[in-house]
């Protein structure tokens, strides 16, 4: 009886931990967000969106001024070339396969450019999308049309590197290629409706957005190289949109071309129409000093320290020739005119800060490992100094040079960005703005315009406009006869050398595809396009590769 | 065998062993016969005294110390009666029967205890009085004295411990007292007190390692009624070394347990268990800790020398009441409280000192002039003189020092225990160490009528790390012999031209490293019978680890040079509150049944990365370091991240419900059932909640009446179990949500601005992964348990594997996406054996061997919606000289995790330059990783660990082998440094001279730097002594020397085989490794 008793007892004393058990026994799983941006604040304020909008432009500094769309544009070319020393900068063979056209469907170069290029694309859908419940108005009009210029922005790329891509108009989408003539109408459109809602003016508001000028310099590139891209040439397109902009009054040729691509260059610089803003610190990009010249100089000739400097990119002798360098009885490199475009490269001996020569200790073996005197080993003192010429002494397989101090210094170089002693020297950045439309390019395209059968406007000729860009670099005025197409294209070398520029041009002169300083062979004609890239074609079955690529 | 002999005479056979011997004039003689049989000490101890006209008590005094004999006895004894006393080879009932002649004191032999008392004092009386003394010693069956029995009187926490012979002595315990003998691996027995003032107690064996008790998650089991496979480690059978991690005592000692560790005091060790199953790296790998019943408490956290068992559990069938935190094992710590009656003081430490255990042999400066003149070259900088060797510059001998200080009591109805432990190890690399302050209290209290007990536990680590650079390993290997340490000026000899090139010396002297952790961990538990076999239990728990970062790279640093001095300081806090709770029925009925229930409920809350950074450059001293942030003045040289750091506060919540069910019929079927449902709020809202069953079941089949007759078999138990149990280690509370976050800046306004874009993509499926087991066990005994052991079988699948797969964006708002996909498998076999080879009174060898087998695919990597090429996932990439982004590994379907895809060497041509094979066979110069091919696997055929345990009278000794076979290593090391043509550069090891010079192409990674990573290991071994200290009071004293790491066998070129092998990318052997280290040791324990 009394067991019983304990036992009641004990079990209500369970019962009182088992309600106590469930009262305590939530499952509630909701955590509040503390500290990350998720769809539940962001964006929810005004002020959110010009972060919001910060992505479209995020990786513009890091891809256009010295990522993959610079290295498809230059390497591609006569204009630089990235050979290996000894093994090094091999690197899968990715600058010997550009160099020579023997590009495949995973080259990193296609990928990256790929992944920017639509990554820009789909952060202005996304946008697109999420702005679309704003209330209307002149705000929402001016947004859009910013985002919509961007995403045509995106889309010249990607019509100029890969021609054929899908159109995507709104984030859902998951279209098929569409044929780059069809890409270049939706810019087109895209752009001519955006036009109204585009800011006029220039100032350091709109430095390195969008502005109704931009979409004029835009429409007239593609105007100016219809021909390729579409089949149809539209030389008149093209003058009347280098008209917009030259008569905006918006713009003028800076008197100093140096200027333009010193470090701390930016809204004052009168030529931009639309700059890519780098900063050493907060973008990536701005990579140039670090692949053009050697350690010797960024220390004793530019104050930039001793860093790790790679001495990597050179100009080609190709290139170089259309420069007025040339070697004086004495066997000095002396500039034979006053153009100022002159002093971007570096050539034959060099001297430091302080004007002295600058001297590298080293052995008779190291300067030239093929020394085969009878003292290698020997000390020698020497004047570093940089040859025109560049050849390979590796394997030749791959596009090997040695690794001496002879090799090292093969190649003239460019330093049109000028070296920036306030530079990151971790990553080594540098803070030029990278002018991706500038009024040298318009004056110029509507005298090519011209000079291939448009009609002139304003009493321009090609000779006034061509001159007006060569007066500025105080290089000697073109007379008439002098400004053939062929001269015409070694003029915009002078002018865009490092800008990004010269692939576009080559394909449109139809010498894109001429052998180069180490591919003897013309190449096939389908490599004016890159490959959509392997892993793209796997993520999309309804992508079309490129012809030639399958 | 009770003895009380009184006035006797001589035994006859004394009489004539004492006339065969001559006699001697010696005072005292012994002569000790001591065999391996098991006879009784008093009868075969045979003893010479001659002593004339002495008291009683100094014959006594003599025998004690001439022979293990001890005498008891109270003060009502006389003992200062005068005798003679002459005999030969005597045993002691003969001398003893001379000595008390005619003295009315009786004694009564318990073996080597001799209790004596007067003859005509009747004790009778004084049993029914309320206090009473008891003593009496301890033995085992064959009449061995036993330590460290727990004797306590029933009912009470009173109590105490046998003494190192076997002696114990209770005071003051009531007259109707009962007794209480434990031992662990013993037969508990009670003795009624009565009218006995003297008990001697024989305990009888359990059947070894079968009646251990194992911790199974919420609750503990005899290891016999287990139907899951567990291993139990105590704490003397733990490897003992310089460690700075308890996990490293466990090394080579579980089967299916990977621990590797390189010799850096301040890294964690990688852990695996029964293979990989998961490509998510950090905690998602590492096995689920359960600290004195506190789930995710930190095992860093807890002293070495307090841990007094860890159990493993294996298989999902064990584990799967840990839900989905479980899928990598569950490990147990228990650390030492005093049992009923026990107390203890103890000190254990030891002095060690580490060297570094095999280094590279790298060119010496003249040897590296002389190899470049072969091809007429110079080393660079060479100043003409210099023979640096770099590795000796910035290595020494690392000197380590441990002390442990424990307590522990029962009073009675609190116990209290506490802990402080001191360990301080200098790693072999100067300026690395690690010095770490832990201590520990727990007290608790029974109340409520000794129904419930109140308990508090609280423990904190204090732990401060001396770090260096990654950067450092390759420089000192590959930093130029012939350049200087210091320039004319004082100043670091610096060749700034290649990236990661710095001088070693001023890598450790200008560029400042270090990590302070503080850990604090507490807990209040209660326990309450609420009637016969029903109890509930609670806890809550709260821990918070704190860890702070600091980085100082001086002004002339050459890893941070033009910044004049970079100063970071970071700081945060990972912390969880826990409150767990369960009831526990336990209920046999109609005699053979018996069934234990569990009912649990858990909610924890962790919020993670709770802290703040600080970062500043452009100082103006390097003096103040880390100390004085305000004093540098660039902040625009360093990025926001660099600044601030991306630490984000975020909690995660995870609350379950878990059952289980036990049923035990006559020992002989035993079935366990559990099922836990976890919810988490890191996983999609879809997959919030998920449901983690498991079965099980054993038959002993030594217990079935047919086994009855046989002899071969002491134990024999069948186990097979199926348990499904989850992975959500390591995860982001933020994992499946849309995240917007920083993705770059963007100029507004003339300035810039963050880029607020999306970073990650919503998955609301997201879930954990699952890993189902099946396991099938076979426990044996033969010989009376002389040897036991065990095999287990098993195939552990898991499924839903989560890895980053590449989305369209559109329709993704980000290029990737987390997902369930891939499926892993793990097979394998396992087996342990323990056995007592020999043992006798004086001496004893135990020996332990395991063996494990396990093998990995990678079974799926791909499902409908996401794909993964043919190829695999290219991984593992080592970098070097043209080798940016080429992998060494590849994850794909088939092959096991750490495949190793490479170049096929294809021998060197005329002039000496090695070629490869293409995929079409071709011998080419260059070939790129379409062509590599799968050229072996890190994954080991075979893990084993061998260990062996002597005595001998008062000296131990054992040893430990352990090593792992048939696995492949990528000696990238090797290949980075064999680089005959930068040798100007770069330093080149003593092996290079046997290769080519002209071989530009020796340092492609290839199949000729894979090689096998098999090896034995000399892993410790020990030689200790028990000092016999009771006089001073000292209960027993016991000093070891051991060392570590002392040799190991291995075909494997580079400086160690043992490579980390967790992680995504096992078995690559990068020249950033910290090396091994040997180490001796010079330790003592004392127990007071």
């Amino acid at each position: 009886m009394e067991m019983k008793n304990i036992n009641i007892k004990s079990l209500c004393l369970a019962a009182v931990f088992v309600s106590l058990l469930l009262l305590i026994a939530c499952t509630d799983l909701e955590v509040p967000v503390e500290s990350e941006l998720v769809p539940e604040n962001f964006p929810t304020e005004a002020a959110h969106y010009d972060a919001a909008k910060g992505p479209i432009y995020g990786r513009l500094a890091g891809d256009i001024s010295s990522g993959s769309y610079w290295r498809i544009q230059t390497l591609t070319t006569d204009d630089h070339v990235l050979p290996a020393r000894a093994g090094n900068w091999d690197d899968g063979g990715q600058f010997r396969e550009a160099h020579r056209h023997t590009w495949t469907v995973d080259h990193s170069w296609a990928e990256d450019t790929w992944s920017f290029g639509f990554s820009g694309v789909t952060a202005c859908n996304q946008l697109l999308s999420l702005f679309a419940n704003q209330e209307e108005g002149p705000l929402k009009d001016a947004q859009f049309a910013e985002i919509r210029m961007m995403r045509a922005f995106f889309y010249y790329i990607m019509m100029d590197i890969f021609g054929n891509v899908p159109i995507m108009k709104t984030f859902d989408e998951d279209p098929a290629t569409s044929p780059r003539a069809e890409v270049f109408s939706f810019i087109e459109s895209e752009v001519l409706a955006v036009i109204p809602n585009l800011p006029e003016d220039v100032n350091v508001e709109t430095y390195g957005r969008p502005t109704k000028w931009m979409a004029h310099a835009l429409l007239h590139r593609m105007y100016l190289n219809a021909q390729v891209y579409t089949g149809q040439a539209k030389w008149n397109e093209a003058i009347q949109q280098a008209d917009f902009v030259i008569n905006s009054g918006k713009f003028a040729l800076d008197a100093d071309f140096l200027s333009m691509f010193k470090p701390d260059n930016g809204p004052q610089i009168k030529e931009f129409i639309f700059a890519v803003v780098v900063d050493a610190f907060q973008t990536e990009g701005g990579i140039y000093s670090r692949y053009s010249i050697s350690s010797e100089l960024s220390n004793l000739k530019y104050g930039m320290g001793t860093r790790s400097v790679s001495n990597a990119h050179r100009m080609q002798p190709e290139m170089f020739e259309k420069f007025d360098w040339e070697k004086n009885t004495g066997g000095q490199w002396v500039c034979t005119t006053q153009d100022v475009r002159n002093q971007t490269i570096l050539i034959g001996p060099q001297y430091d800060s302080k004007g002295n020569p600058i001297l590298i200790k080293t052995t008779y073996s190291k300067l030239n490992q093929d020394y085969n005197g009878p003292t290698p080993a020997k000390d020698t003192t020497w004047h570093l100094s940089f040859s025109k010429e560049i050849w390979l002494r590796g394997d030749p397989a791959k596009m090997d040079c040695a690794n001496d101090l002879t090799s090292q210094f093969m190649g003239a170089r460019s330093v049109k960005f000028y070296p920036d002693p306030n530079w990151n020297p971790t990553p080594r950045y540098e803070n030029h703005d990278f002018p991706f439309f500038r009024l040298a390019e318009v004056i110029m395209g509507k005298a090519e315009a011209i000079m291939r059968g448009g009609t002139p406007t304003g009493g321009d000729t090609p000779l006034s406009l061509v001159n007006q860009v060569r007066a500025r670099a105080h290089a000697a005025l073109y007379t008439q006869g002098q400004l053939s197409l062929d001269e015409l294209l070694d003029e915009y070398a002078r002018e865009f050398q490092h800008e990004a520029h010269r692939r576009t041009d080559l394909i449109r002169f139809g010498k894109f595809h001429e052998p180069r300083l180490f591919r003897p062979n013309v190449s096939e004609s389908y490599r004016q396009l890159f490959p959509v890239p392997s892993n793209q074609m796997n993520l999309n079955p309804k992508l079309t590769q490129n012809p030639g690529y399958n | 065998m009770k003895k009380n002999r009184c006035n006797d005479g001589f035994m006859p056979f004394g009489n004539q062993i004492l006339k065969k011997m001559k006699l001697t004039l010696l005072l005292l003689l012994l002569t000790l016969f001591s065999g391996f049989a098991a006879d009784v000490y008093s009868q075969s101890t045979k003893l010479t005294i001659r002593m004339e006209n002495v008291r009683i008590e100094e014959v006594l005094g003599r025998i004690e110390d001439q022979s293990k004999f001890r005498f008891f006895y109270n003060d009502e004894i006389s003992l200062d009666k005068r005798v003679s006393v002459d005999l030969s080879d005597a045993t002691i009932d003969n001398i003893l029967g001379q000595v008390f002649q005619n003295t009315g004191i009786e004694f009564e032999i318990a073996d080597r205890q001799i209790i004596l008392k007067n003859s005509s004092n009747s004790n009778n009386q004084r049993a029914s009085q309320q206090e009473k003394t008891v003593s009496g010693n301890v033995t085992d069956s064959s009449g061995a004295p036993l330590p460290g029995v727990s004797i306590v009187v029933k009912g009470t926490n009173v109590g105490v411990i046998t003494d190192g012979d076997g002696r114990y002595l209770l005071k003051g315990i009531p007259a109707d007292a009962t007794l209480i003998f434990s031992f662990v691996g013993m037969k508990t027995k009670e003795v009624e007190v009565g009218n006995q003032s003297v008990i001697r107690v024989v305990m009888t064996e359990e059947a070894i390692g079968i009646e251990e008790i194992v911790a199974i998650g919420y609750g503990t089991m005899k290891k016999s009624d287990l139907t899951g496979a567990a291993t139990v480690v105590e704490a003397k059978d733990m490897k003992r070394g310089v460690q700075s991690s308890p996990m490293e005592m466990l090394q080579g000692k579980v089967p299916g347990l990977n621990i590797t560790k390189s010799g850096d005091p301040t890294e964690s060790p990688a852990i695996t268990l029964r293979g990989p199953s998961t490509m998510r790296k950090g905690a998602a790998m590492e096995p689920f800790y359960v600290i004195d019943g506190v789930p995710g408490a930190s095992i860093d956290a807890i002293s070495p020398d307090d841990i007094v068992r860890i159990d493993v559990l294996r298989d999902a069938s064990s584990t799967a009441i840990y839900g989905s935190r479980a899928a990598n094992g569950v490990i147990m710590v228990t650390t030492r409280r005093p049992g009923a009656g026990e107390s203890y003081i103890s000190y254990s430490g030891y002095a060690a000192v580490e060297t570094i255990a095999n280094s590279w042999d790298m060119l010496t400066g003249d040897q590296l002039r002389t190899y470049l003149a072969q091809i007429d070259r110079v080393p660079e900088n060479d100043d003409g003189v210099s023979n640096i060797d770099w590795q000796d510059e910035v290595l020494r001998d690392g000197i380590s020092q441990n002390h442990n200080v424990s307590l522990g009591g029962a009073v009675n109805k609190s116990r209290y225990s506490a802990s402080l432990n001191y360990f301080d190890n200098n790693g072999i690399v100067k300026t690395t160490a690690r010095e770490r302050l832990t201590g520990r209290l727990s007290v608790e209290h029974q109340t409520l009528n000794d129904k419930a007990v109140l308990g508090f536990n609280l423990s904190y680590t204090e732990t401060e790390d001396g770090r260096v650079f990654n950067e450092l390993f390759e420089n000192m290997l590959d930093y130029l012999p012939t350049q200087p340490i210091y320039n004319e000026d004082g100043t670091f000899f610096e060749n700034l031209q290649y990236s990661m090139y710095q001088n070693p010396v001023g890598l450790i002297t200008n560029d400042k490293l270090e990590r302070s952790t503080r850990n604090v961990l507490t807990n209040v538990t209660l326990k309450v019978d609420i009637f016969k076999g029903l109890t509930y239990d609670a806890s809550v728990a709260y821990q918070r680890t704190s860890t702070e970062n600091r980085t100082f790279h001086g002004r002339s640093s050459a890893m941070t040079p033009g910044m004049n001095g970079v100063a970071i300081r970071d700081i945060y806090a990972d912390s969880f509150k826990q409150f767990e709770n369960y009831f526990s029925y336990e209920k046999a009925f109609a005699q053979k049944h018996n069934l234990k229930l569990l009912l649990g409920y858990s909610w924890q809350e962790n919020t993670f990365g709770d802290g703040i950074r600080s970062a500043n450059s452009n100082f103006v001293t390097d003096d103040l370091a880390w100390n004085n942030m305000g004093l540098g003045s660039s902040p625009d040289k360093l990025s926001m991240t660099d600044r601030y750091g991306d630490t984000l506060v975020s909690k995660l919540r995870m609350i379950s419900v878990y059952s289980r069910i036990n049923y035990n019929y006559d020992n002989r079927y035993l079935l366990q059932a559990t099922i836990r449902r976890d919810g988490s709020s890191a996983f999609g809202a879809n997959n919030q909640w998920g449901t983690f069953p498991s079965v099980s079941a054993a038959w002993r089949l030594t217990n079935e009446r047919f086994m009855g007759d046989q002899r071969l078999f002491s134990d024999l138990k069948l186990r097979a179990g199926y348990g499904e149990s989850g992975n959500s280690l390591g995860f982001d509370p933020m994992i499946a949500r849309l995240k917007y976050g920083i993705t770059g800046v963007t100029f507004v306004g003339g300035q810039l601005i963050q880029a607020v874009g999306v970073t990650q993509n919503a998955n609301p499926d997201l879930k954990w992964e699952t890993t189902s087991v099946v396991n099938l066990g076979l426990d044996f005994g033969f010989l009376d348990n002389r040897i036991t052991g065990t095999i287990e079988v098993y195939n552990k699948k898991t499924t839903d594997m989560i890895d980053s797969y590449p989305v369209r964006t559109p329709p993704y708002m980000y290029g990737s996406l987390l997902a369930n996909v891939g499926e892993f498998s793990n097979k394998g076999v396992e087996f342990q054996l323990n056995a007592t080879v020999i043992k006798t009174d004086k001496f004893k060898w135990l020996t332990s061997f395991n063996i494990s087998h396990n093998k990995n695919e990678v079974v799926s990597l791909s499902n409908d919606f996401f794909e993964t090429p043919e190829k695999g996932i290219y991984t593992g990439s080592v970098g070097g000289v043209g080798q940016s982004g080429d992998p060494t590994q590849n994850i794909m379907e088939g092959k096991p995790l750490g495949s190793f895809f490479t170049r096929k060497w294809a021998g060197r041509d005329e002039n000496g330059v090695s070629m490869f094979y293409d995929a079409e066979g071709v011998k080419q110069y260059t070939v790129t990783r379409d062509d590599f091919y799968f050229a072996g696997s890190a994954q080991p055929k075979l893990m084993y660990g061998w260990s062996n345990e002597f005595t001998y009278g008062n000296f131990d000794l054992s040893f430990f082998i352990r090593g792992v076979y048939g696995n492949d290593i990528l000696n990238s090391t090797l290949a980075a440094l064999n680089n005959p043509q930068s040798a100007t550069r770069f330093n080149v090891p003593v092996f290079t001279l046997s290769e080519p010079i002209d071989d530009y192409n020796s340092f492609f990674l290839s199949d000729r730097y894979i090689e096998s990573g098999s090896y034995l290991r000399l892993d410790n071994a020990t030689l200790g002594y028990t000092i016999d200290v009771r006089k001073l009071g000292i209960k027993s004293a016991r000093v070891y020397v051991t060392g570590s790491n002392l040799f190991v066998i291995t075909k494997y070129r580079g400086v160690d085989p043992e490579v980390n092998m967790g992680g995504v990318n096992p078995g690559i052997d990068t020249a950033g490794i910290y090396p091994k280290t040997r180490s001796f040791m010079l330790g003592l324990n004392v127990n007071f």
